[in-house]
């Protein structure tokens, strides 16, 4: 028998849903006994009978839709698992790189934009509300109370995860909190956070009542071994400083806790919780080295360790104040610690974990420390010479002459495989990841910070850099302050498998033009002029104590007469200059042209030299260009080509919104 | 189900140090492939367990197309000897499988090959393939208005204007 047409289909199944209702056309009487209610039934069973169209529509032409639904429901779990706190750090590049350009959908309620999928379709909405794991997540900041009963519904009887925030609490904090929690929820909890309130004047009413609840709701929980029997991970911040809480946790009243963080300078957990912690996560203000030694003592089975030390470097006594014994970890597979200063000292000296054990450090690096914890040898040579490379990384105010010293001493190491700076008061950096032992090291120079004074860069002892492997160079700042002209020399002669140089603003560009050149090519690239008119693309920002470099020439100009007379970067092949050269304050207000111009001709006479010198020529050069620089830009390009013995130049014309072109100012 | 048929010694290559497989996808394409790369596979690595007991050599027919097979057998290439916690059938299942950059780039295919993919790694049991397609998805759809999903999936509205307002309505029972 043959398959019916569509339309015979569709008219078979709307004839067989509509025969009940009664014949409707606009023209037609109404029939006697139809009533409104009567009319509004026979509408939506139309709606229904559309629906269902759609519905099978769906399930026959979107491919999505023949997914069977425990693949759906992992689809929306890893979406709704992905709107995490907006506190998150990435513990990847790749999930760095995945979640930067995401919405910010993450702040506030929105961190539930999951929920759209229930929108979608009725597949998708009825995959949604029988996955109860998708619904486990209690948190009472970002959802609305009326509406926390719904969501525990749908969470079917899932594992639940609470997060509680205090000062979403408006009534009785007590009340409310066994209220989320009660006997018939308590039972189904296997991560707990509790966040308290930070403290304030006009919160002081409120801390005093958390300060007089939170022990009792403690208590509440673990004091029964059926209010939380289940619980796996407990987590409590609290950043005031004004009370301290000892949390008391019975262990048999929680068998299956394993999972412990406590951030806050005044949480602190009985020794005996300890003993069967896999993963620790402490923030602490300790009160003495001595202290952080006995919470390491009392570790026997722990895996993940993340410790945030928080203290002024000036309160913390030095190593050799104390002696230690060992502590030994022997199931340890990854140690997260930052620190501020030498209290690195103390754990490294201690400590004795499995060679594999993946090993990160952090130090906030200010100006003022005298000298910083990875430049120890107790921090070199931590865990044995032979175990694997530590993962590094600074955070600093942007201080590019510290970090700098700072990387110097990871790559002398020849153990570091990841080092990265965060810039307090920045967006999260995209970081510089580099190993000194791979051949496709990249090196960038962040920019230099406007907000520190000079001094504190030329009081960095300059070490060298071990860069014998380095192919690209990227800077965007001129290292005046830092290097003077015969350190770029020193820091620079043994980077002679460099191939590709790339200088972003005037200052940089200016920078690699002097290393480009040696002691027999030409005087030295002027600083720029601040008085020229020419232009190309006006992106550097600068404050005050950029505006005084501009202003300086290049010190340390005179050769060393040691220095030899060979090319630096003798397998250079491409150059890349950018960002030249209009110099904006913090308003976009133009503060100076310089004459980039100036600049490219010296890139000219550099590379002319060069080849009289025997250097090879340079296949790339990419320089910028406004439309109206078009004519002097062509000059530039022939000469390059037929002098310098360049193969190529690509010229990146830049398009400016009006608002940014210096005529303008 | 998968069909499982005898095949002449001919159609199987010779044993070697790794022992090699027959595949055939549903287009009738034969691929070889050596154990050890789709071992990841728990319904290849239980079908080879079957084949233990008989002396048979065996193909195993599979409901997909060769070009999805292959792009299979690549990401199984690619971490053949990899230890992949998602893949390990005596691990407790990780609440989120790491972001792996090569995975990533491999999945960077249109959206119907995709979904391909992941009905291929679901029906082979890799949970690693499987936990990666459903990550890629989910970026696709994220931060996106109820709309724009329905528009990158092709997928039409069919709620009635009642259900769409009331989520907890008629679907939940």
């Amino acid at each position: 028998m043959a398959s019916p047409t569509s339309n015979e289909f569709w008219a078979a199944t709307f004839r067989a849903r509509l025969s009940t209702l009664y014949p409707i056309h606009a023209h037609h009487a109404i029939p006697p006994g139809i009533t409104p209610q009567t009319a509004e039934d026979e509408t939506d069973a139309i709606k229904r009978v559309l629906a269902d169209a759609s519905a099978w529509r769906n399930s026959l032409v979107a491919p999505i839709m023949r997914l069977p639904p425990e693949i759906m429901s992992m689809i929306f779990e890893e979406y709704s698992s992905s709107e995490l706190s907006p506190f998150r750090t990435w513990t990847t590049h790749a999930e760095y790189v995945r979640f930067r350009d995401y919405p910010k959908l993450i702040f506030g309620r929105q961190q539930l934009g999951w929920i759209n999928v229930t929108h979608v379709c009725r597949r998708w909405r009825e995959i949604a509300l029988s996955t109860g794991t998708l619904w486990s997540v209690i948190d009472n900041s970002t959802i609305p109370r009326p509406f926390l009963d719904e969501i525990l519904r749908r969470s079917l009887r899932s594992p639940l995860h609470f997060k509680i925030y205090t000062h979403c609490l408006k009534g009785n904090l007590l009340e409310d909190l066994e209220n989320l929690i009660g006997a018939d929820i308590g039972p189904r909890v296997q991560k707990l956070e509790l966040y308290l309130s930070s403290v304030s004047p006009e919160a002081s009413a409120r801390r005093q009542e958390e300060t007089r609840c939170l022990p009792l709701f403690l208590e509440y929980l673990w004091t029964q071994s059926t209010r939380v029997p289940r619980l796996e991970s407990l987590t409590m911040e609290d950043y005031t400083e004004s009370t301290s809480f000892l949390i008391r946790l019975k262990t048999e009243n929680m068998p299956l806790l394993r999972s412990l963080t406590l951030d806050g300078p005044r949480l602190w957990t009985s020794s005996t919780v300890l003993h069967h912690m896999v993963h620790l996560d402490l923030g602490l203000y300790p009160d003495s080295p001595v202290h952080l030694h006995e919470i390491f003592q009392e570790l026997r089975v722990v895996e993940t360790i993340n410790v945030v030390l928080i203290i002024d470097h000036s309160e913390w006594p030095s190593e050799t104040a104390h002696s230690f014994s060992p502590v030994v970890l022997p199931r340890l597979t990854s140690l997260d610690f930052s620190a501020l200063h030498i209290s690195f000292l103390d754990l490294a000296n201690i400590l004795v974990v499995p060679a594999t054990a993946h090993i990160k450090l952090h130090s906030l690096v200010r100006p003022t420390l005298p000298v910083s914890p990875f430049m120890h040898p107790i921090i070199r040579n931590f865990g044995g010479a032979a175990r694997r490379p530590l993962a590094l990384v600074f955070t600093t105010l942007p201080n590019t002459g510290l970090v700098l010293n700072l990387w110097v001493k990871a790559l002398d190491w020849n153990r570091v495989w990841s080092a990265s700076e965060e810039h307090i008061g920045c967006e999260n950096s995209d970081g510089v990841q580099f190993a000194g032992d791979l051949p496709n090291f990249k090196l960038t120079f962040e920019e230099d910070s406007p907000e520190l004074p000079p001094i504190s860069r030329r009081t960095v002892p300059w070490q060298g850099l071990c860069l014998t492997e380095l192919r690209d160079l990227a800077i965007q700042t001129e290292f005046a302050h830092v290097w003077t002209k015969h350190r770029w020399l020193a820091t620079f002669r043994e980077a002679n498998k460099v191939t590709t140089l790339v200088a972003r603003g005037t200052r940089a560009a200016i920078s690699l033009l002097n290393a480009l050149a040696s002691p027999t090519i030409g005087k030295d690239v002027p600083p720029p002029s601040i008085q020229s008119d020419a232009s190309l693309l006006p992106f550097l920002v600068v404050s005050e104590a950029q505006r005084a470099c501009l202003g300086t020439s290049i010190a340390d100009a005179q050769w060393d007469a040691a220095e030899p007379d060979a090319l630096l970067f003798p397998q250079l092949d491409t150059i890349i200059l950018r960002h030249l050269s209009v110099v904006y304050d913090e308003d976009r207000k133009v503060l100076a042209n310089s004459d980039a111009f100036a600049i490219l001709e010296a890139l000219c006479e550099r590379l002319e030299a060069r080849r009289k010198q025997g250097a090879a020529s340079v296949n790339l050069v990419e320089i910028p260009c406004f439309d109206d620089d078009q004519s002097r830009i062509a000059a530039v390009v022939d000469r390059l080509k037929a002098q310098a013995g360049v193969e190529a130049v690509r010229v990146v014309k830049i398009q400016l919104p009006a608002v940014y072109r210096y005529s303008e100012a | 189900m998968p069909t499982i048929v005898s095949v002449d010694d001919s159609t199987v290559p010779g044993e070697g140090s790794s022992r090699l497989l027959l595949l055939v996808s549903s287009d009738n394409k034969h691929i070889v492939v050596e154990e050890d790369i789709m071992s990841r596979s728990r319904f290849i690595s239980k079908q080879v367990e079957g084949f233990e007991a008989t002396s048979q050599r065996h193909a195993i027919l599979l409901p997909f197309s060769s070009f999805v097979l292959n792009k299979v057998i690549e990401y199984c290439s690619h971490y053949r000897g990899y230890y992949l916690l998602e893949d390990d059938p005596d691990a407790a299942p990780p609440g989120r499988s790491p972001v792996r950059e090569w995975d990533q780039e491999f999945l960077d295919v249109d959206r119907n090959m995709l979904l391909r993919i992941i009905k291929a790694a679901h029906y082979l049991e890799i949970k690693s393939l499987v936990g990666s397609c459903a990550r890629a998805i989910a970026d696709m759809i994220r931060g996106k208005t109820t709309e724009e999903m329905r528009e990158i999936l092709g997928v039409e509205n069919d709620f009635t204007p009642e259900e769409e307002h009331s989520p907890s309505s008629k679907c939940t029972g």
